[in-house]
């Protein structure tokens, strides 16, 4: 008997120290159950959550006058506040109110402290943001504001919002993803908006081409390097419109692979590439925008249509808001949480929106050094100069310390050794003023040469091909931001002495030297990330990102050519428009090489021959030719550079679409010949008809006989947009899509593409319309969550609320007032 | 009877705990209840159903006043990785097991001094 009564007790006292420890420890992976479950404060209270109240009221410290928000149908907060400081107040506060999370993570993200919030996983990013010295840059920046500037009061209106807000929530009302991760928000700086500045710039800007050629070089000579990796497109069609009616093909040939080049800089340079780039994986960040004049408009009135590619996540990039402050303000677009003030968007006078342009604002020094193993001090013009030092902790989510780096820096950035030498790097963002100046300012603007001078004034990285359409009939674009000026008119794709002065940058391009195009006789504008300046009429350099591609620049200009009455419907369908100018260049050629290969082709080949001649070359949902024509075209790319690969089987380059396609009519260029077929050489046609005859071979294996739904292009190619965790239950995955690589619309198989469409017509009374993938609140359990996701994947717009006075919205959803004070 | 009205006044203290003091109230609550209940045999599953109750409770009001429960238990799921009903199981069958075990201790401990009294 008292035996069973000891082990009565020994098994609930077990069962109750196990249960405490699992609920509040955790165990393992698994986070601690009690909070986490907790029905009040634990997951389930983004149930409770997941709307905004009908009517509230809270206070915002420094506010002069109380803001009236109100929410339309679509979750859009409408602001009404008597000055910009109040207005970026309240923005702060509602951006919180929908995107803590968002806000939180993108800052430890962008500061290298993700660590902090995620754990370890992190490490490797924390590293890389920190050995960039964008953390450090960001913060030099701040302290670098002038106390009573604009830019600084900004940040400061702006944190003070969001800041409102976390003092104002109780924990139950934190979003769920600190339940899942245990943490809790952290309160935010106004530095914070600029270390998301610098992850823009890092994003949008980080392009270390020269290592890449570098790569190349090593295995096939600097010859075959620079023909296959050029300067220039080999296609033409620039954003600066050359008076061409239509695109020009570079059509010299291109050096064969040659010996490799063995020097010890080639060889230290290539395995420094790899060190930066893994360019099988590496998004591709894009975006498209163009604009027509009223001349070319069936309604008379200016067009402007934009849709930014990033990556696509839920919750999205972007948050919709309208803010009005009467007299000086009423601007609607689009944010990125963190930043004060509208990015992307319109007025009542003028439209903007941003495509990247690529521009090379990165250089390579190599620095003669004092001792090779930990300098102290490192030369220039015969002087030694000291090296900065400073240690950088990287810490998990506990505090502890995980990664320790003493990172070095000489006057023109981040300081590494890199095999043998020793590599300085100077780049834009680390050391161009930086604040929230260029939008706020830019807002006010009243015609679109006023917008492009204003942000030409303020916005130094990233730089932008920023295109702005005006009520009074103006569309112009201008790409902007600073742009290096090299010694000697030199480009930056070597790397440069750091032990003379006279190898560093000579100032800037001046505003006048800017690719730019305002009202061109053509009667249209558009860019998707080409080249901006035709080289025969620009040659300067301005370097470009090759992983660019030239098609979706065509499509948008075939479009626009043809149509010289353009609606904003017209505009709207162009963005998922499924015509390709890649597939129509490629498809003649790939059938007529594949059939003169061989006057007895296996039956596959056969077969795949007669599907991709049936395809119409358009990337709709419902082909069944597009993922044939993509696999083909992704075994050509394989086949083709198999000479750029290294041991891993991982490319250290790949040449962009317009090379290749150069090849075509080079038949027999040594490039064609496979490497792993030893004596046997190959030619064009042979190599097109394997990589087709691969290309149906492995999709039968993967999805069965090309028959039925089997090979539908939006099952097999969907779109996914991930949550900012990664966590599936909250994305939105298998998105079928109309559109692909090449298209306007290129989302397909990915999780990048158009994350925010907008089109804008400039009438008496602006009208526009606009949608990104998601929703306007962060709390997967809220209907706002994802509730435009259907909407954006069928290419559909909503149409945007623009009311001038709080009671000219009908119908609205939520009320918040914000008034000065604590709460 | 009573059985039914001592659950439900373990319930509505332990769903009033929770909702202001967290998750941690349940075992207390519990010990609590034991110490008060006088018959110790059916104490530990009277707490347990009680405190299964309670957290039942507050996630229905979750629901009433925000959105469904079930889709979002169903993402959750989703996320860690672990089947649909998962976390609307565990959230029911944690605080039961907390409540149960702590109640459990008591009613040993009280068995003890008992035995060692007589």
């Amino acid at each position: 008997m008292a035996a069973r009564r000891n082990l009565l007790l020994t098994v609930s006292a077990v069962a109750l120290a196990a249960t405490l420890y699992a609920g509040g420890c955790g165990v393992g992976p698994v986070p601690p159950l009690g909070p986490l479950l907790d029905p009040w404060s634990g997951v389930w209270s983004a149930a409770g959550n997941a709307e905004l109240p009908a009517r509230a009221t809270a206070r915002v410290p420094g506010l002069s006058h109380d803001v009236e928000v109100r929410y339309d149908d679509r979750g859009v907060p409408h602001i009404f506040a008597q000055s910009e400081l109040d207005a970026y107040r309240a923005l702060g506060y509602v951006v919180a109110r929908d995107r803590l999370f968002q806000l939180d993570i993108q800052t430890h993200a962008a500061s290298g402290r993700l660590s902090e919030l995620v754990g370890g996983v992190a490490r490797a990013l924390d590293r890389e943001v920190r050995s960039l010295g964008m953390p450090r840059a960001a913060i030099a920046k701040w302290r670098a504001l002038p106390a009573d500037g604009l830019g600084r009061r900004v940040l400061e209106a702006y944190s003070d919002g969001v800041n409102a807000y976390l003092d104002a929530i109780p924990k139950s009302a934190w979003p769920i993803e600190y339940r899942i991760l245990n943490a809790r928000p952290e309160r935010w700086e106004p530095v914070n908006s600029l270390h998301l500045f610098m992850r823009m710039s890092n994003i949008l800007t980080y392009v270390p081409s020269e290592l890449e050629r570098y790569a190349a070089q090593a295995k096939v000579g600097a010859a075959a390097a620079a023909s296959v990796l050029p300067i220039h497109s080999r296609i033409q069609e620039p954003i600066q419109p050359n008076g061409s009616a239509a695109p020009w093909f570079d059509t010299t040939a291109i050096a064969p692979p040659g010996a490799p080049d063995t020097s010890m800089i080639t060889r230290t340079l290539a395995a420094a590439a790899l060190q930066f780039a893994d360019h099988e994986s590496a998004p591709r960040f894009a975006s498209n925008n163009w604009a027509v004049a009223p001349r070319r408009t069936r309604n008379g009135y200016a067009l402007l249509a934009g849709d930014p590619h990033l990556e696509l996540n839920l919750p999205s990039i972007w948050y919709e808001a309208h803010i009005v402050v009467p007299g000086v303000l009423d601007i609607y677009g689009v944010t990125i949480p963190g930043a004060p003030g509208i990015i992307l968007g319109f007025n009542h006078d003028v439209a903007w929106s941003f495509t990247n342009t690529g521009a090379d604002v990165i250089d390579f020094y190599q620095e003669t050094v004092d001792d090779s193993l930990l300098p102290k001090q490192y030369l220039v013009d015969g002087s030694w100069k000291n090296v900065a030092r400073e240690v950088e902790v990287v810490r998990d989510e506990r505090g502890r310390a995980i990664i320790v780096d003493t990172m070095l820096y000489t006057h023109r950035g981040p300081l590494a050794k890199r095999g043998k030498l020793w590599l300085s790097m100077r780049w834009i963002p680390l050391e161009a003023p930086l604040d929230a100046t260029g939008f706020v300012q830019a807002a006010k603007a009243t015609t679109a040469r006023a917008y492009l001078d204003s942000m030409a004034r303020y916005w130094p990285t990233p730089s932008q091909n920023m295109m702005a359409a005006d009520r009074g009939g103006t569309i112009a674009i201008r790409s902007t931001g600073r742009f290096p000026m090299r010694p000697n008119r030199s480009d930056g794709l070597t790397i440069r002495d750091g032990s003379n002065s006279q190898n560093d940058w000579q100032g800037d391009w001046p505003v006048v030297q800017y690719p730019q195009a305002f009202d061109p006789t053509q009667g249209y504008l558009a860019s998707a990330n080409q080249e901006p300046i035709d080289p025969r009429q620009g040659p300067a350099y301005l370097g470009s990102d090759d992983s660019y591609e030239v098609w979706r620049a065509l499509q948008i200009n075939r479009l626009l050519r043809a149509d010289s009455a353009v609606t904003p419907d017209a505009m709207r369908r162009f963005q998922t428009d499924p015509g390709s100018v890649r597939a129509d260049l490629w498809m003649q050629a790939l059938l007529d090489a594949t059939a003169a290969d061989s006057v007895d082709p296996p039956k596959s080949l056969r077969e795949a021959r007669s599907l991709l001649a049936s395809w119409d070359k358009r990337y709709t949902k419902e082909n069944h030719q597009a993922i044939l024509f993509e696999t083909a075209l992704g075994n050509i790319t394989r086949l083709l550079w198999d000479e750029l690969e290294d041991s891993t089987g991982g490319r250290v380059a790949t040449p962009s679409g317009d090379v290749t396609l150069a090849l075509i009519s080079q038949p027999h260029n040594a490039w064609w010949d496979s490497r792993a077929t030893g004596e046997q050489h190959e030619d064009r046609d042979a190599i097109l008809s394997r990589a087709l005859q691969m290309a149906y071979d492995s999709l039968v294996a993967r999805f069965g006989p090309a028959t039925g739904d089997a090979w539908r292009w939006e099952r097999v190619r969907p779109a996914r947009i991930n949550h900012l965790l990664q966590l599936r239950g909250f994305s939105a995955l298998g998105i079928g899509v109309q559109g692909g690589f090449g298209t306007l619309n290129p989302s397909a198989g990915t999780g990048y593409g158009s994350s925010w469409r907008m089109v804008v017509e400039l009438g008496p009374n602006v009208r526009a319309w606009g949608i990104y993938p998601g929703g306007q609140s962060g709390n997967p359990a809220s209907a706002r969550y994802r509730d435009r996701v259907a909407k954006w994947s069928n290419g559909e717009l909503d149409s945007l609320r623009v009311p001038a006075v709080p009671g000219a919205l009908t119908s609205p959803r939520f009320f918040l007032r914000l008034r000065s004070g604590t709460n | 009877m009573r059985t039914a009205r001592d659950i439900l006044i373990i319930a509505a203290v332990m769903a009033v705990a929770t909702r202001f003091l967290g998750w941690w109230a349940v075992p207390i609550v519990a010990v609590f209840a034991a110490l008060w209940d006088r018959s110790p045999a059916a104490g530990a599953t009277k707490v347990a159903v009680a405190a299964a109750l309670s957290w039942g409770v507050l996630l229905v009001l979750q629901g009433v006043f925000g959105s469904s429960v079930i889709s979002l238990g169903r993402d959750v799921a989703t996320s860690l990785g672990v089947p649909a009903p998962a976390p609307l199981v565990l959230t029911l069958v944690l605080p039961a097991i907390l409540a149960a075990s702590a109640a459990g201790v008591v009613a040993g401990i009280r068995r003890l001094r008992r035995a060692a009294t007589t």
